[in-house]
């Protein structure tokens, strides 16, 4: 379309949602031919979108699921795995709390010495770390991001 | 005619036939939602029981904030995504460009005549041409337009069901149109050369 028309946006929100456009809009593709020839596919392709055959399915799904109930399947299969799951988190948080934790208590008292003996460099380097760390954590974030964008557009 | 809450009230009570009745009022819904972002025929059938099996395990938790058809919806679109997402499938497909765009002049040729049979001789064409198209549109795209066009839901009502911002939920209907539109005009020009 030419700078002097209306947007395709326009064109569809013409046809789904004249209300929502402006005057000029209504007036110009009124007295356009290329307008009213663009809205008339959308207007067709619309009538078209909402006549298609219902998607269904292929068996009877009341029956199936009513039967799986019956079977009680449900909660002996759905309540194991959550519970698995939860009990394989809290085993983790106990094996790192356990893996930081005792070797800090065993030597709580030269705790203290180890970092007021830390040169500035050890402290450079872990904060190089951290900041890499963190960094390639956006990257990826962003990267993500993109990809998703791209296949959008 | 039940409402949706003495519906719930019935299924929670034990009615099976209410659980059956109620099936069978949101499937079409279901199967709008499975049968466009499951692209794999035997997924469908287990993944639209694990919709309602959930929704029978959960069905104490909903609190009518919604209609109980948009809340399986959710389940629904929420339970594909997790079996798309374990088959490391995306929603987001390539979309196809129409290869070989028409000139603007050239585009509407066939919408200006304003006859009755020629109209209706293009109606028909255009069914047939639009099942392949709709096919090559993202899962995504094709869902939005079942909700929109043939489940007439509100933008606020497919926003519940899928997640999406409703700008996301305008923006990706325009473009899943503007894409039929273009590719199915390019196509019929082309057969009819």
């Amino acid at each position: 379309m030419s700078g002097t028309h209306p947007s395709d946006e326009v064109l569809q929100q013409f046809i789904l949602e004249r209300a929502a456009c402006t005057a000029e809009e209504i007036i110009h593709i009124g007295s356009c031919p290329d307008c009213q020839a663009a809205t008339a596919a959308y207007e067709a392709l619309t009538i078209e979108l909402a006549s298609r055959p219902v998607p269904a399915f292929d068996f009877d799904l009341a029956a199936a699921v009513i039967a799986q109930l019956a079977g009680a399947a449900v909660p002996t299969q759905e309540i194991p795995r959550v519970k698995q799951r939860k009990a394989g988190s809290m085993l983790t948080i106990v094996l790192i709390a356990a893996f930081i934790g005792i070797p800090f208590w065993l030597f709580r008292r030269s705790a203290y010495f180890v970092f007021t003996d830390m040169s500035a460099v050890f402290y450079w380097l872990v904060l190089a770390a951290s900041g890499i760390v963190v960094g390639l954590f956006l990257f990826r974030l962003y990267r993500k991001y993109q990809q998703v964008i791209r296949l959008i557009n | 005619m039940l409402t949706d809450r003495q519906l719930v009230d019935l299924v929670l009570a034990g009615d099976m036939h209410a659980f059956r009745r109620m099936v069978e009022m949101t499937e079409r819904l279901v199967a709008q939602i499975v049968n466009k972002l499951i692209q794999i025929e035997e997924d469908r059938k287990d993944v639209a029981q694990d919709v309602y099996l959930k929704a029978f395990q959960n069905l104490k938790g909903f609190r009518f904030q919604s209609k109980l058809s948009t809340w399986l919806g959710q389940i629904a679109y929420n339970t594909c995504l997790n079996r798309l997402k374990k088959k490391q499938l995306s929603i987001y497909g390539p979309l196809e460009r129409v290869a070989g765009g028409l000139e603007d002049d050239m585009r509407y040729d066939h919408f200006r005549a304003v006859d009755e049979t020629d109209r209706l001789l293009l109606q028909k064409e255009l069914k047939g041409l639009l099942e392949a198209e709709i096919g090559r549109l993202p899962p995504i795209y094709q869902t939005l337009i079942g909700l929109y066009h043939q489940e007439a839901l509100s933008y606020q009502e497919i926003t519940r069901i899928t997640g999406l911002p409703e700008g996301t939920v305008k923006s990706y209907l325009f473009r899943a149109r503007r894409e039929l539109k273009d590719s199915m005009l390019s196509r019929y020009k082309k057969e009819k050369l």
